[in-house]
């Protein structure tokens, strides 16, 4: 009763998304066979899996 | 933050279930160099060796191509991704792993004015949940899955009766 307008006005941050700042706007897309033969070519998987273990995720 | 051999220091370490930037040749086969960004999720890190650090992350993609939805871990819901530091919806394969060095060549931060590391935000708890549940239902169905944490050593101390400690 005699209640003013209460329409709903719904704001989002960024146009409905996150508010999430510029760099990330960055397009990534898919994962290319390339990134993990550079990896493997450029990071010793056997010698980084090894040493002293840090924090892991338990699962 | 960054050590003059551009290792990021100890104090720097991702926690589990991070979400840090790397970055990766966009495609050596091409003459230009260019770069290929990933938001990727830590599962770990190891020191390799000592005073070097190694994170064990799985990589993100906002295009699904190749990406099964049903067996990895997506970061859609707005809140998580805001949590997430990422602004697009995020699929992580979690069959495709790898240790990277926790070095500059790997990981960079895209705003150095606002975070001084390559960690950007975090999984949830209620997403670590869901991440653990994936897992475990992956590898129940043999599919690949990241390598589980190993043990750490305990430190050996001496008996009192002279044999060596275990």
């Amino acid at each position: 009763m005699n209640q003013p307008d209460r329409a709903t006005q719904v704001v989002f941050a960024t146009a409905g998304r996150p508010n999430v700042p510029e760099p990330f706007e960055a397009e990534y897309g898919p994962l290319r066979d390339s990134i993990f033969a550079y990896v493997d070519a450029n990071a010793d998987q056997e010698e980084l899996a090894g040493g002293e273990p840090g924090q892991h995720f338990e699962w | 933050m960054v050590s003059q051999d551009g290792f990021y220091t100890a104090a720097t370490l991702p926690a589990p279930l991070s979400v840090v930037w790397g970055r990766f040749p966009y495609d050596e086969k091409r003459g230009e160099p260019g770069e290929d960004f990933h938001p990727c999720l830590v599962l770990g890190w190891n020191e390799y060796v000592p005073g070097r650090f190694s994170v064990l992350v799985v990589f993100g993609t906002s295009n699904p191509n190749r990406v099964e939805a049903w067996c990895n871990f997506q970061v859609s819901n707005a809140t998580a991704m805001q949590f997430a530091g990422l602004n697009k919806v995020t699929y992580f394969d979690l069959g495709r792993w790898k240790w990277l060095q926790w070095h500059s060549d790997w990981f960079f931060t895209p705003d150095p004015d606002r975070w001084s590391t390559p960690v950007v935000g975090r999984i949830r708890e209620d997403g670590a949940h869901v991440l653990r549940y994936q897992l475990q239902q992956r590898e129940r169905r043999a599919l690949p899955v990241p390598p589980k944490p190993k043990p750490k050593l305990i430190a050996s101390s001496p008996s009192t009766d002279g044999t060596p400690g275990v």
